[in-house]
Parts: C-alpha cells; sequence; structure tokens
C-alpha cells in the first residue's frame, strides 16, 4: 500500500522559522505598548475639571437659551393661539377623529361635569338629533 | 498556571495586572504565533498579529465572561486577528486572501524565516485549497496537536464534527499531494 505523507513519523514541521530571542523580548515589547497606551486615557482623566467646565457651559448655554424660548411663548395670548388654530389650520375635525384612539381618549381621562338638564338641553337643541337615535 | 479564576482576578486587578498579564504573554506567546504565522505566512504579518492580538487580550479582559477557557478565548481572537488582516492586506493588493497566500508560497524559500523543502511548500499550498474553517482545523490538529476538545471550545463545533472535517482534510491533502 501506498505511503501517506500525513502518516510519516516525524510529522511534517510547517517550516517556519522565527528570529532569535523573538519571543524573550515580545513581552516588554507589549507591555511598553500596554502601558503607553493607557497614559492617554490618563491625560484626560485628570483634566476632570476640563469635562466640569464643558457641563457647566452647556447648562448654562441651554438654560438661557429655554428662559428666552419660554419667554417667547408667554407672551403669545391663549385667545391669539386658539385664534391662529382655528383659522389657519388645515386639519379637519374628522382628521383629528381619525388620529384619535380609543386608548388616547382614555388616557385624556377628562371629568365630563354636565348636569343631565344640560344634556337634555344641548339634546333638544339639536336638530340630527332624529340622525344620531336611527344609527 | 494556578486556578484560572484567580489568574483572572489578578490580570484585572490594577496592582497585580502588569505582572500577571507578562507571565500570560510568556505562556501563550508560541502558541498563539504559531497559529497566527500559519495563516498569514510571514513573519514580520505574524508579529504585528500577535501584538494586536495580545493588546486586544489587554483591553477586552474586563469582558471576558470565562464561558470558555482563557487560552480558548485568546486563540479565537487570534485566528479572528489573523483572518482580518489577511484579508485587509489582500483587499490593499486588490486581490483575493486566497490569492495574496499562493503568492507568499511561491515565493517562500527566500524568506530568511522558511527553512522548509518542497514538500513542505506543497503542503501548506494543498491547506489553501481547503474551506477556511477545514483549514484551521487541520492546522491546529496536525501542526499544533491541539485536542479535539479543545478545538472544540475553540471553533464552537462539536467533537463528531470536527473529526469529521478533520479526516476530510486529510484525504484532500493527500489527494493533492499525489496530483501534484
Amino acid at each position: 500500500m501506498e505511503k501517506k505523507i500525513l502518516d510519516t513519523k516525524p510529522k511534517i514541521a510547517d517550516g517556519f522559522r522565527i528570529p532569535e530571542n523573538y519571543f524573550m523580548q515580545l513581552s516588554d515589547k507589549i507591555m511598553s505598548e500596554i502601558n503607553h497606551k493607557p497614559k492617554t486615557i490618563k491625560f484626560f482623566e485628570n483634566k476632570k475639571w476640563v469635562l466640569a467646565a464643558a457641563a457647566i457651559i452647556t447648562v448654562l448655554i441651554t438654560t438661557s437659551l429655554f428662559i428666552k424660548y419660554s419667554t417667547k411663548q408667554s407672551n403669545i395670548e391663549i385667545e391669539t393661539l386658539e385664534n391662529y388654530i382655528a383659522y389657519h389650520s388645515t386639519v379637519s375635525d374628522e382628521d383629528i377623529i381619525n388620529l384619535i384612539s380609543e386608548d388616547d381618549l382614555k388616557e385624556l381621562n377628562f371629568d365630563l361635569d354636565i348636569s343631565k338638564s344640560e344634556i337634555e338641553a344641548i339634546l333638544n337643541t339639536n336638530s340630527n338629533l332624529d340622525n344620531y337615535l336611527i344609527d | 498556571m494556578e486556578d484560572e479564576q484567580d489568574f483572572i482576578q489578578d490580570l484585572l486587578n490594577p496592582k497585580t495586572q502588569n505582572k500577571a498579564f507578562q507571565k500570560l504573554i510568556q505562556k501563550y506567546q508560541r502558541p498563539l504565533y504559531s497559529i497566527i504565522r500559519n495563516i498569514v505566512l510571514n513573519h514580520d504579518d505574524a508579529d504585528d498579529v500577535l501584538q494586536n492580538t495580545f493588546i486586544k487580550v489587554f483591553l477586552y479582559l474586563k469582558k471576558f465572561k470565562g464561558d470558555s477557557k482563557l487560552f480558548s478565548w485568546m486563540y479565537r481572537i487570534a485566528t479572528n486577528e489573523a483572518i482580518t488582516f489577511l484579508n485587509q492586506k489582500a483587499k490593499k493588493n486588490n486581490t483575493t486572501s486566497l490569492a495574496l497566500q499562493l503568492k507568499i508560497l511561491d515565493t517562500i524559500k527566500s524568506d530568511p524565516y522558511f527553512d522548509g523543502d518542497e514538500i513542505q511548500i506543497k503542503l501548506h499550498k494543498a491547506i489553501l485549497l481547503l474551506p477556511e474553517k477545514q483549514q484551521l482545523v487541520f492546522k491546529m490538529k496536525y501542526f499544533q496537536e491541539l485536542k479535539y476538545e479543545e478545538l472544540s471550545e475553540i471553533l464552537g463545533t462539536s467533537v463528531g464534527a470536527l473529526k469529521a472535517s478533520y479526516h476530510l482534510a486529510v484525504k484532500k491533502i493527500e489527494a493533492y499531494v499525489k496530483n501534484n
């Protein structure tokens, strides 16, 4: 039977040589690389005040913008807003009905404090009452 | 090496970290170098990849969950690093990693860090023609003599499947050597 090369003893080596002393120096090389890298991180860690200053500046800018923005809003009267929405909006009642789901209604949880006599009065004056009753 | 859990604790503790990591490098540098060199084929590239592997091991030690042994985990990092390196090098040279490896083997005789002869070059060429995973199985089993159980942990494949894979690799290599 023909002899197979992978069955030979000793095994065929991979043939790769390594430079002399390579493994003796490697760990020092890697350690110096590793210890060099975290130094960059330490520099930022020691400069925590830079981060603190940046945070304060951000808060100051945000606050000033917020005050400016909220002041502008409070100058507008509610009536003006209502009028704007009522006359300039292209959204119809139907659109709003379609957009509101059952869950939205539940979330609204508004309190309908209407007396029976008021309901009766509204129903009496509503000309479409018959249509609703048929539905 | 002492109990692996204790050793991992030493690696994570800033006070003992440096000494423990140096110990880790010295213990695993040779087997990791060997698998990397068998993938990238030349010493300079293997040196780069091995250093990157240890740096990654150092950086990701905190994330090591201990689901597998430290050695298997490092082995996975090393093989991934070597394969990624090879793919990137091939991309830079506008070629495939297989074509690149074959090209290296064509001129490997002039490499001062290769002392193989024709049969060894033929063997490396035959290995290159195997599917990627089969290549790893063959190299780890034949050259590095790892146990199937160790291979199973590194490659996440059952021992049975690995035995079949190795057997198939051997058959293909023998056929290649016979016909070439």
